[in-house]
């Protein structure tokens, strides 16, 4: 994207940002006339340049600090290293194979999975208890490691990191101040992000290319699917998942969204393995362990 | 001879287990109840949006199925396509407003959360999310747990997953040769 295009979509996003908030089209408008003439969206633009790779992982390393501050690893090493060997298992045949992938269990009765920038991903105790097999894992990795791969969480927390410098009216934001900035402040956006979530594009796609990875990893390609019509046959008022509900289209959606996407093009891959004895085997201290 | 008896009797006593309840769905569309998993296979029965079956396997795309409920006398066996099933009751369809979900029956209750008590929550929930703090040291021990291509491909030579070639999809269904 140029500069021009990246200024008019800052602007744009400003104005209806500003209309929400009940200032009228004159006004947004004398607003940003105001910023032009004084260089700070000028100025903030040339902070819009691509993160680097080194910096996005601190942005994940800081996001993930915050998601493990809401509620910390689950007490099982055996676990955690057999789902970072599913997880980057997964996460080679995407087209971000060589990042340094992380994967954890978080104790959390909550049914959920989050992923953050840099190669960062989360799934709750409760989500492991919902799956039937390592391809059902690999499917829900699948769909975390598309978010990663795609960047809709860091996408998300540059629009707001520049909105912020925007409404704040800040004119020197140097491009190598604001990634640095960014890292520093990153508890607030972090937790506004993971509690609103992502656009219902960002999950559609999350899903598509997470049906692509759990094939291509060998797994049944109807995995994902199967997760998700767990999900769809919870009562939606179930607290376990409110957050997950409230932060993703309903699950049925996303069912009727894979149906028309996925056809019978991946019937060839029926019979794939599900190594269900393996994964019981590495989940069996989750059944143990009392809700 | 007898050395063989141990495991033969827990073997016994494995299989004698009651079986867990079998999962039942329903329709979501009218759906063609086929002889065998493919779309090309006959046609055994056509079913109706809505009609309850019970699931006897699942296999990939597909899920084996016996139409009806109890209550039938006729229940057609056949398998049809797993994305026109949903798993439950028809009657109490999560989505769609059916009355008992939508009174929150069988909801589970979030654990109590807050200053009055703390012990035995584990929870992910938004309030926890609004207080959490960064975990530096958490974040360590799980980039500790880190696994290497070599022990990845390791697992996946384990458990027989071959790598395939499959293209990305639109929304439509199209081959994408790369996602934007």
């Amino acid at each position: 994207m140029s500069a021009r295009r990246l200024a008019l979509a800052a602007a744009t996003a400003l104005a209806a940002a500003m209309g929400l908030a009940g200032c009228s089209q004159q006004q947004a408008q004398a607003f940003m006339k105001n910023i032009n003439e004084s260089g700070g969206l000028q100025q903030t633009l040339k902070g819009l340049r691509e993160p680097t790779q080194a910096e996005e992982i601190d942005i994940g390393r800081g996001v993930t600090e915050t998601l493990l501050g809401a509620r910390p690893l689950y007490d099982d090493p055996e676990l955690q290293r057999y789902v970072n060997e599913v997880g980057l298992w997964v996460a080679r045949q995407s087209d971000r194979p060589d990042l340094p992938w992380h994967f954890g269990v978080n104790d959390s009765d909550y049914i959920n999975a989050f992923a953050a920038p840099g190669g960062y991903v989360i799934v709750t105790k409760g989500m492991m208890k919902e799956l039937r097999n390592e391809g059902e894992l690999a499917g829900v990795l699948g769909h975390e490691i598309a978010h990663v791969v795609q960047k809709h969480h860091l996408k998300a927390l540059r629009k707001s990191a520049v909105m912020n410098l925007l409404g704040a009216g800040v004119a020197a934001a140097s491009a190598e101040k604001q990634y640095a900035e960014l890292v520093q402040k990153l508890v607030g956006p972090t937790k506004e992000l993971y509690a609103r979530g992502l656009d219902k594009s960002d999950e559609f796609e999350a899903d598509r290319i997470g049906v692509v990875l759990c094939t291509r990893a060998g797994y049944d390609p109807y995995s994902l699917p199967a997760v998700l019509q767990t999900l769809a046959a919870a009562n939606p008022n179930d607290a376990y998942l409110a957050l997950l509900f409230k932060t993703h289209p309903a699950p049925t959606a996303r069912l009727d969204q894979l149906a028309i996407g996925m056809g019978t093009r991946f019937d060839v891959f029926g019979g794939s393995p599900e190594n269900a004895s393996r994964f019981e085997q590495a989940t069996r201290t989750l059944r143990i362990a009392s809700r | 001879m007898k050395r063989c008896l141990l495991p033969l009797v827990l073997l016994v006593s494995f299989f004698a287990l009651p079986a867990p309840a079998a999962e039942s769905g329903y329709t979501i569309r009218p759906t063609e109840l086929k002889a065998k998993p493919f779309t090309d296979a006959q046609t055994v029965a056509t079913l109706p949006e809505g009609a309850q079956v019970e699931i006897i396997v699942r296999k990939s795309a597909w899920m084996q199925v016996r139409a009806g409920n109890r209550s039938d006398t006729v229940r057609p066996e056949g398998w049809v396509r797993m994305l026109s099933l949903r798993l439950g009751d028809p009657n109490r369809r999560p989505t769609g407003g059916g009355i008992l979900a939508a009174i929150g029956v069988g909801a589970r209750q979030p654990p109590q959360t807050g200053a009055t008590v703390t012990t035995g929550v584990r929870g992910f929930s938004e309030e926890d999310l609004k207080q959490a703090k960064p975990n530096p040291a958490e974040l360590k021990k799980m980039e500790s747990f880190s696994a290497s291509a070599a022990q990845a491909a390791q697992l996946a030579e384990a458990g027989k997953l071959a790598p395939r070639d499959v293209p990305y999809f639109a929304a439509d269904g199209k081959p994408l040769e790369k996602n934007k």
